[in-house]
């Protein structure tokens, strides 16, 4: 644990590729684990992530003077970074690396780096989980509002985030790393708006209020309905009208496939057009049928209502209600 | 979309209603009379349970009352109010006319548009098909528009389902009592 705290403590960072490598694998285990504790910990605390994940915000913010955050492990690097300056170009040269495995590996980005974190302090630590289950969180929200924007956001964040790490492979230790992770999250910024603000608490308020606000948008969405022109589609008044005449047709079409048995496996309209017609023809022969069966059993069409009633109602009891023209 | 225990319950209501007022008038004719009284009745029941909101409901009062004028007024005054179907009736002859005229003219249109191989054809198809299924459903030359058609044909087909599955019941139940 404290190993990383010292290595990461040399300015120069004399720490080969080698070593980093070996400790990477080892945070790989390390998260896959964490990744696990994590869930439990999602599971129990569903609203407490979200809860403790500003707060945590708060404090590698408030260290670090960022205001614009990321929800992937990136941030933490940078907060390190600013936090303890000693740290800094070791962070910045291994960081992002490590984050690159991550997201390489497919485990969640965040994960890759709680060694060096529960290293520099367990209260850092312990932030640190919180924050991995809210980027989790996060994501995972992304995935459920499915807003398209921020989820391409994040996509390109990790873009840019891999190539960075490409070029901070080489050079590690070079100053401009904190820099470039500080575009990264002015790029994140959208998706980490929520978590800004100055206080804990507030930050959670400004969080539920983004996610509200998000939600409403997503409300909205549905409420008018485009009638859109695909590519090579006419868009006068008229061929759209008839698109939507057509689109309401093939609607009424599924339903009464639905409803008429037998039909789902046909397909085209004309056959379908077929069944149904058949099968209107066959109710009303059947209605026809039944009242002279009626007629022919039924000399007085005097049937006890109530009786009936109870059978449509519980058919279970079928058999016990004498009708009254039988008892005639 | 199956037919709800609630609607059974109100169909099977209005035909028995239906049924009281028929039955002193065909107590002593054969079995074919009664069996068009019984099938009227329960059209009338199944036709009354819109209330008038469908073009095939209405359709199918109006035919009934062509069919057997007082007996169908008689059935339907004690569901319903008699000025209520009258009224109905002189707004669907209207209508009628209307649509009519504008169904002849949409019928020349398309046919002068029919001149391509495969797709005329399963137009065709389509059409005539369609036709058919004016001609089943009650009421179907006067609806204008396809989509119309479409759904008036589900809720006739609900309302059918309706009367099948009562109707079935009840004949079951005679059965089962002859049996006895």
């Amino acid at each position: 644990m404290l190993h990383s705290l010292t290595s990461s403590g040399n300015p120069t960072g004399n720490v080969t590729d080698a070593s980093m490598l070996e400790r990477r694998r080892a945070q790989t285990k390390w998260q896959q684990e964490q990744l696990q504790q994590q869930q439990r910990y999602l599971e129990e605390t569903d609203l407490g992530a979200v809860f403790s994940g500003p707060q945590f915000q708060g404090f590698a913010g408030g260290e670090a003077g960022f205001s614009g955050f990321v929800n992937h492990s990136s941030k933490v690097v940078p907060g390190l970074d600013n936090g303890w300056p000693e740290l800094g170009n070791f962070a910045g040269g291994g960081g992002p690396v490590g984050c690159g495995f991550g997201i390489n590996s497919g485990i969640s980005r965040t994960t890759s780096y709680p060694p060096v974190v529960e290293a520099s302090t367990p209260a850092v630590a312990e932030a640190k989980q919180i924050l991995s289950v809210l980027t989790e969180k996060t994501s995972s929200s992304g995935g459920r509002e499915g807003s398209k924007k921020r989820k391409a956001d994040k996509n390109q964040n990790i873009k840019a985030i891999a190539e960075e790490d490409a070029k901070q492979k080489r050079v590690k230790e070079c100053p401009e790393a904190g820099e470039s992770k500080t575009e990264q999250n002015s790029n994140s910024s959208k998706s980490n708006t929520r978590a800004v603000g100055p206080g804990a608490a507030k930050r959670e308020v400004s969080g539920k209020a983004s996610k509200e606000n998000s939600r409403v948008t997503e409300v909205k969405k549905p409420d008018y309905i485009h009638v859109r022109a695909r590519r090579g589609q006419a868009t006068d008044s008229h061929s759209l009208a008839e698109r939507v005449r057509r689109e309401k047709i093939s609607e009424r079409m599924k339903f009464l496939q639905e409803l008429v048995p037998g039909c789902s496996k046909i397909t085209g309209k004309a056959g379908m057009l077929d069944e149904i017609i058949n099968y209107v023809q066959s109710l009303q022969r059947q209605v026809e049928f039944l009242s002279m069966k009626l007629a022919a059993v039924d000399p007085t069409l005097d049937f006890n209502i109530d009786d009936i009633l109870v059978k449509e109602v519980f058919p279970a009891c079928q058999s016990n209600f004498p009708l009254k023209c039988l008892q005639k | 979309m199956q037919p709800t225990s609630s609607m059974k319950e109100e169909f099977l209501k209005k035909w028995q209603m239906g049924l009281e007022i028929v039955r002193p008038s065909i107590d002593n004719t054969n079995v074919s009379e009664r069996k068009k009284a019984i099938k009227l009745s329960a059209d009338v029941a199944m036709a009354s349970l819109r209330k008038g909101t469908t073009c095939w409901s209405r359709a199918l009062i109006q035919k009934s009352a062509t069919e057997d004028n007082f007996l169908v007024r008689q059935v339907l005054s004690g569901i319903k109010a008699e000025t209520l179907i009258n009224k109905k009736l002189t707004k669907k002859v209207v209508c009628h006319r209307k649509i009519v005229r504008r169904s002849k003219k949409i019928s020349r249109r398309k046919s002068r548009s029919a001149s391509e191989e495969a797709a005329a054809k399963a137009k065709r198809i389509v059409k005539k098909r369609t036709q058919g299924l004016r001609s089943v459903v009650p009421g179907g030359e006067f609806m204008s528009n396809d989509v119309l058609l479409l759904q008036e044909t589900l809720d006739y087909i609900v309302s059918l389902q309706t009367q099948v599955n009562v109707m079935r019941s009840i004949v079951d139940a005679a059965e089962a009592e002859i049996e006895r």
